[in-house]
C-alpha cells in the first residue's frame, strides 16, 4: 500500500457511518436550524424569511416560558426520584448472592425491552378512574373517591421513573463494580459504622456513575414524548408534545423548529455543564 | 496471660475447611508472621483476628478482652491491605484523617497526629495529594500510617510488600520492621515470601493446609524444621528417603539407594522404618577429589552463578542435590566434572513427613 492510501484507508471505513450520519442526523438538523428562522402566516403559510420572530415568541410568551418550566421541573423530578430509588436500588443489587441477583438485574432492566408506548399504556390503565391503583385505593379505604393519576404531572413522574430508573441503576452499577472491596473494610477497621463507610466511602465513589445516570435521565426525560402525550395528554404540555403540536395541529413549522432547537440546546448545555463539573472534580481522582 | 490469644480458631466455608485450628499466642510488642503458600488460611486467620471474617469456632482474646464476635469497627486494630484501600476520593491526609474522625478527635490532635503520621513513613509535603497522584511505595506508606495514626492496639499486614518491587521491598522491609520496633506495637504479618517473614518478624508462624506446622524464631524455623514441608517451604533443601537401619538417643541410621547416612533427630523421632532427612545446600560442602568423610559422589548437571553465590546442581545416585557455594574464588568446575559431597553430621536432620 501506498503512504497515501494509507492516509487515507481509515476515512474509507469511517464513509459508510460517516454518510449515515450527515444525512440522517446533521442534514435534517441543518434543515430544522433554518426552518426555524422562517416565518409563519396562517394564511399563506410558511414564508422562507429570515426572523428571529418565532424565537421571541417563545422567550416573551408566558405560555412557551410556562411549558419549559414545567418540563425542566419534570425532568428534575424525574431524576432525582431516580436517584432516590435508584442508589439504594443498586446497591441492595450488588449484595445479592449469585442466582437472585441476575433475576432482580433482569426484572429491573427486562422493562427495556419493551415499547415505551407499551409501557405507558400499561400505565394508563393501572392509573385510570377504573383502574387497579384506584379500586385498590378505594377498596382499603386508602381514599374515598378514586384519584385523579391520570393527565396529572404525577401520573407522568410516576411513569417516567419507571422508563428511566434502569438508565440510572446500569449507570451506577457500572461505578460500582470498579470499586475495591477491601475499602469499606479499610473504612470499618478505622472505626467507621455501616451508615458512615456507606455515607463517606461508598457513595461518594459512586458519585461519577451517579452523576452520569443523572445526566442521562434528565435528558432523556427533558426530551420524553412518548410518555407525556399519552399520560399527560394534550392539556399537560411539555416541550416535545408542544412542538409536536406547533408541527401538526397548528401547521406552524417555523415556530416546532425553534421550540425542538431551544430543547435541543438546553439539554446540550445541562449535559456539557454537567460533565464538565465532573471531569474538573474527579480528574485526580479516577485515571 | 499473652497480650493476643488465638486459641481454636478455625474457619469452615460450607463442607470446605480453610482454617482448621489455630493456637497461636503473641507478646506484647511482637512481631510475628503467618507464613505460608496460597490458599494455607493465612489470609482468612488475619480476617477473623480483623473481624472481616466470623471465626466458625474457637477464640480471640486481645488484651484480655475476647473480641471473637465485635464487629471490626469496634476492635481497635489497624489494617494495612495488599491493595492498600485508600479513599481514592480522599487526599491522603483526609484518608488518614478519617480514622482520627471516626474516635472524636478535635481538629488541632487531628492534624498533629496526620503529621507525625506522615513523617513516622517519611512522606511529608504530599497530603494533599490524591491516591491516584501517587507511586505504589508511596501509597503503601500512606496505608500504613492511615492504620497507625489511630494508635491501634495491633497492626495486620496482609501482604502489604507484594505489590512493589523487589529492591523497594526489601527497603520497606527493614523501614517497616524500624518503625514497629519504634512503636512498640504488636503486629501480625500475612505473607507467602519466606524471605519477607524472615527478615522482618520475632517468630515465623508457618501455616500449611490450615493447619500451624511451627512457630518458632526465624533461625530456629530454618535450622531446625519439623516437618517436611517446613523444610522445603522456608529456603532450599535436598530431602533424602531412606529406610531406617538402627537408631541411637539422638540420631538414627538410614539406607538409602544402598548409601548408609546418619541423620539427627533434633526432637523429631522417627515413627515409623521410613525416614525423611534433609540438608540445606549451603552446608554441603563440594570437593573435586574423593576425600575422607565425603558422603556422596555426583557429577555436575549444572551451575548457575547467582553473584555471591553458585548453585550448583549435582546429580547423585540419591537423585539431584542442590549446593550452594560462596563465592569467595572462581571455583573452575566444568559440567560433568565428578564430584564429592560431604557434611557435618549435626546437618542432615530428620523431619516428619507432615
Amino acid at each position: 500500500m501506498t503512504r497515501a492510501s494509507e492516509k487515507y484507508f481509515p476515512y474509507g471505513l469511517l464513509s459508510p457511518a460517516l454518510l449515515l450520519f450527515i444525512g440522517l442526523l446533521f442534514i435534517p438538523l441543518v434543515l430544522t436550524v433554518i426552518l426555524s428562522f422562517y416565518s409563519f402566516n396562517s394564511m399563506s403559510g410558511i414564508i422562507p424569511t429570515f426572523t428571529t420572530h418565532n424565537y421571541k415568541a417563545i422567550f416573551t410568551d408566558p405560555y412557551y416560558i410556562g411549558i419549559f418550566g414545567r418540563t425542566g421541573g419534570m425532568a428534575l423530578l424525574v431524576t432525582l426520584l431516580c436517584l432516590l430509588f435508584g442508589i439504594p436500588e443498586t446497591i441492595i443489587l450488588s449484595r445479592m448472592k449469585s442466582p437472585w441477583r441476575g433475576l432482580c438485574l433482569v426484572l429491573i432492566l427486562g422493562p427495556l425491552l419493551v415499547s415505551v408506548v407499551v409501557r405507558t399504556l400499561g400505565w394508563s390503565i393501572l392509573m385510570g378512574r377504573e383502574g387497579l391503583i384506584n379500586d385498590f385505593l378505594v377498596f382499603t379505604g386508602l381514599a374515598d373517591s378514586p384519584v385523579r393519576m391520570l393527565y396529572t404531572m404525577t401520573g407522568v413522574v410516576i411513569a417516567l421513573v419507571h422508563v428511566l430508573i434502569p438508565f440510572m441503576i446500569i449507570s451506577i452499577w457500572a461505578s460500582l463494580r470498579k470499586l475495591d472491596p477491601w475499602v469499606e473494610n479499610a473504612a470499618q477497621s478505622l472505626g467507621g459504622s455501616s451508615f458512615v463507610v456507606y455515607r463517606r466511602i461508598v457513595i461518594p465513589q459512586l458519585l461519577p456513575g451517579i452523576l452520569s445516570g443523572s445526566i442521562i435521565v434528565f435528558a432523556l426525560s427533558a426530551s420524553a414524548f412518548a410518555t407525556p402525550a399519552l399520560i399527560g395528554g394534550r392539556r399537560l404540555k411539555v416541550v416535545a408534545t408542544a412542538a409536536y403540536d406547533e408541527f401538526l395541529s397548528s401547521l406552524n413549522w417555523p415556530l416546532g423548529a425553534a421550540i425542538a432547537l431551544l430543547l435541543l440546546i438546553a439539554n446540550l448545555a445541562v449535559i456539557m455543564g454537567a460533565n464538565k463539573l465532573i471531569e474538573r472534580k474527579y480528574k485526580h481522582i479516577f485515571h | 496471660m499473652s497480650y493476643l490469644q488465638i486459641a481454636g480458631l478455625g474457619k469452615d466455608y460450607g463442607a470446605l475447611t480453610v482454617v482448621d485450628s489455630i493456637d497461636i499466642s503473641i507478646e506484647k510488642g511482637e512481631f510475628i508472621s503467618l507464613l505460608g503458600p496460597s490458599g494455607c488460611g493465612k489470609t482468612t486467620t488475619l480476617q477473623m483476628v480483623a473481624g472481616f471474617a466470623t471465626p466458625s469456632r474457637g477464640s480471640i482474646v486481645l488484651d484480655g478482652e475476647d473480641i471473637t464476635r465485635e464487629p471490626p469497627e469496634r476492635r481497635d486494630i489497624g489494617v494495612v491491605f495488599q491493595s492498600y484501600a485508600l479513599f481514592p476520593h480522599m487526599t491522603v491526609s483526609q484518608n488518614i484523617s478519617f480514622g482520627l474522625e471516626m474516635r472524636g478527635l478535635g481538629t488541632r490532635e487531628r492534624s498533629q497526629r496526620i503529621k507525625d503520621a506522615l513523617e513516622l513513613v517519611q512522606l511529608p509535603g504530599l497530603s494533599a495529594r490524591y491516591p491516584a497522584e501517587l507511586s505504589g511505595g508511596q501509597r503503601q506508606r500512606v496505608a500504613i500510617a492511615r492504620a497507625l495514626a489511630i494508635q491501634p492496639r495491633l497492626l495486620l499486614l496482609d501482604e502489604p510488600m507484594s505489590n512493589l518491587d523487589a529492591k523497594l521491598r526489601e527497603e520497606m522491609h527493614i523501614e517497616l520492621r524500624a518503625i514497629q520496633q519504634k512503636l512498640g506495637i504488636t503486629t501480625i504479618l500475612v505473607t507467602h515470601d519466606q524471605a519477607e517473614a524472615m527478615t522482618m518478624s520475632d517468630r515465623v508462624a508457618l501455616l500449611h493446609a490450615g493447619r500451624l506446622e511451627q512457630i518458632c524464631q526465624p533461625y530456629e524455623a530454618y535450622e531446625n524444621p519439623r516437618t517436611l514441608f517446613a523444610s522445603t517451604f522456608l529456603g532450599k533443601a535436598n530431602i533424602i528417603r531412606g529406610k531406617v537401619l538402627s537408631t541411637t538417643n539422638t540420631t538414627v541410621d538410614i539406607l538409602s539407594e544402598d548409601i548408609r547416612l546418619t541423620a539427627q533427630f533434633n526432637g523429631v523421632e522417627p515413627r515409623t522404618d521410613q525416614a525423611i532427612a534433609f540438608i540445606r545446600p549451603e552446608k554441603i560442602r563440594i570437593g573435586t577429589e574423593p576425600s575422607d568423610g565425603h558422603k556422596l559422589h555426583g557429577t555436575i548437571a549444572n551451575v548457575v552463578f547467582l553473584g555471591s553465590n553458585w548453585l550448583y546442581e549435582i546429580d547423585t545416585s540419591l537423585g539431584k542435590f542442590k549446593v550452594v557455594r560462596q563465592n569467595d574464588v572462581n571455583p573452575g568446575t566444568r559440567l560433568d566434572d565428578r564430584v564429592s559431597l560431604s557434611w557435618n553430621e549435626a546437618d542432615l536432620q530428620l523431619v516428619h513427613a507432615e
